[in-house]
């Protein structure tokens, strides 16, 4: 399979990666050589097999939903690039 | 006394004798590092006025009583994507080159209860995506036995602190191989223990699902002192087990009992070079020699185990990356109005070439139409991975690879992602199933350390160490 130009477009577009012309060709060759190498895994008949690792123990863990306070939410504010009194300034969504 | 070959063990009984001071040593460390860091680049950032604070504390506690923590006063390095309260944790990217860490991850307020002493943070390839410590955005770390050498990766910084003497151990992180690799590049112990055994709680994400915070030391007692302070549930992560953690460091030299290790004949096929396969089949030898069970089992998909991995990795990584947007925190371009341009403006300027790769590998292979045939498939192959493993643990206790496919390779060598990849075949097969796995390294005709890894069953870390422990002392302390 070749993962064409105009997909990895798309994929860049969904993932909010901002890609020269350059690059995508680079992905496009380099993601399908890795795509190509895990395509073995089509060898293997999984029809009867169950997705995920629940088999082997790992359920889930659940506790109470108790509120803990943070008590320094300066330190959090601090490495946001811009914020207003306790809070992180967001830019507008609907234009 | 040796300070740069010091065991935690030696340090530990020399503090408490009081031949040196936690001061001094740590000022020994502080100076080391700033004349030997220049050419080996193992650290991002230094944390040289608390740590002296720190070192001088312990020595208050040592003069008060002589009854310290076995940790007290010595000196660590900590992987850059590991939080310390107050320190920039970067992860090896310019998206969180400015990034002061709020809070201590959990196995950092381990050790700080303990009293370690911090030294500073070590260099790794961008948030964890490497086998070589070049995919990092600041620079690259040179391997201290031989500088024209990669030092492994991606908790490159931390093995080369140690091993060059900058740091007594290390904690690093574990994804796929990501402890282990390194230690084996460098001639040193890398413990990758049990998922959920320690907590993540501050760790940067990379694999949700794979993540482990693990240590890079010169002997596999050190492995158990520095494990048994660090491992343990954690209310903070979901995914730590109700079991208790164990006094590892007292499962260090005791009987092995009769014991039956495994060897994958998958593991020993053609894709390790001629010189690993005979230097371990030397190793295996002399085990037989010694009382110890050694029979050939077989694990069938492992073969399967990189392709599965390299889309199960993407894909958690995809996601865990989609929250660095220029809004809650780090490397922000703003400058716009516009919320997609500062989205896209970010993670161009923010992200490396792999972060990117992946997250472009990610989200192709979880996108409408691709997901049954990669990430489903990926899913259930990881499961049938996974059963190979328990299938072998009814015949073996443990199981004994290589810990890579070949000895260090060349810094800028410039493999392709995919070959990249391939030279994480040993290990990451145990990462998807979750075991734990320990590196231990040993000489043979070659100047570089070779090194073997130990696979467990989930939870066995005790019976583990006594294990390494064992080899390390009897079977690998001779050059082969």
């Amino acid at each position: 399979m070749i993962i064409s130009k105009k997909e990895v477009a798309h994929t860049a577009a969904l993932s909010r990666l901002k890609l020269s012309e350059k690059e995508i060709e680079k992905f496009s060759r380099e993601l399908t050589a890795i795509l190509g190498y895990i395509g073995k895994l089509k060898e293997l008949d999984t029809d009867k097999v169950e997705a995920g690792l629940k088999a082997s123990g790992w359920e889930n863990k659940v506790r109470p939903d108790k509120v803990l306070a943070f008590k320094d939410e300066k330190k959090i504010l601090k490495n946001a690039p811009k914020t207003s009194t306790n809070f992180i300034e967001v830019k507008g969504v609907f234009k | 006394m040796d300070f740069a070959k010091l065991t935690l063990k030696k340090a530990h009984a020399a503090l408490k004798t009081r031949e040196f001071s936690s001061e001094e040593l740590t000022r020994y460390f502080l100076d080391i590092i700033g004349k030997s860091d220049p050419k080996i680049h193992a650290y991002i950032s230094l944390n040289q006025e608390a740590a002296l604070k720190e070192a001088k504390e312990a020595d208050k506690k040592i003069r008060k009583s002589g009854k310290i923590n076995v940790l007290t006063g010595l000196p660590c390095a900590i992987k850059d994507n590991i939080m310390v309260e107050g320190l920039k944790t970067t992860a090896g990217s310019r998206i969180l080159e400015n990034y002061v860490a709020p809070y201590d991850a959990t196995v950092i307020k381990k050790l700080k209860d303990k009293e370690a002493v911090i030294l500073g943070k070590t260099n790794l390839d961008e948030f964890a995506m490497g086998s070589s410590c070049e995919n990092s955005a600041f620079f690259p770390t040179r391997n201290p036995l031989d500088k024209t050498l990669v030092p492994g990766g991606s908790s490159g910084g931390s093995a080369a602190a140690v091993a060059s003497g900058m740091a007594l151990y290390a904690l690093g992180s574990d994804t796929g191989g990501s402890v282990r690799q390194p230690a084996a590049f460098c001639g040193l112990v890398g413990l990758k223990p049990t998922y959920g055994r320690v907590s993540r709680y501050g760790l940067i994400a990379l694999t949700s699902s794979t993540d482990v915070i693990g240590t890079l030391t010169r002997t596999v007692e050190d492995a158990a002192l520095v494990l048994e302070t660090i491992a343990g549930d954690d209310a903070c992560d979901a995914t730590t087990k109700k079991i208790k953690a164990e006094n590892y460091s007292a499962f260090i030299g005791k009987d092995l009992g009769q014991l039956k290790i495994g060897l994958p004949k998958e593991c020993f096929s053609a894709s390790a070079s001629k010189n690993i396969k005979q230097a371990i089949e030397k190793v295996v030898k002399k085990m037989a020699g010694r009382n110890i069970e050694i029979v050939e089992i077989s694990l069938p998909h492992t073969e399967y185990a990189v392709a599965d991995y390299y889309i199960i990795t993407p894909c958690e990584a995809s996601s865990n990356l989609a929250r660095y947007d220029g809004i809650k925190y780090g490397l922000a371009e703003n400058k716009s109005d516009d919320l997609l341009e500062t989205y896209l403006n970010t993670r161009e300027r923010g992200f490396g070439a792999e972060p990117k790769r992946r997250i472009m590998l990610g989200n192709f292979s979880l996108s409408a139409g691709y997901y049954e045939a990669y990430y489903l498939k990926a899913s259930k192959v990881r499961r049938l991975i996974a059963q190979d493993f328990s299938e072998a643990f009814r015949k073996v206790d443990y199981i004994l690879t290589p810990t890579a496919p070949t000895l260090p390779f060349k810094l800028g060598e410039k493999l392709s992602p995919l070959a990249m990849y391939l030279s994480d075949i040993y290990l990451v097969a145990p990462s998807l199933a979750g075991l734990p796995a320990i590196s231990l390294p040993f000489y043979n005709e070659d100047k570089l350390p070779h090194s073997l890894q130990l696979i467990g069953n989930y939870f066995t870390e005790s019976g583990l160490l006594t294990a390494a422990n064992f080899l390390e002392k009897e079977i690998l302390a001779v050059r082969f």
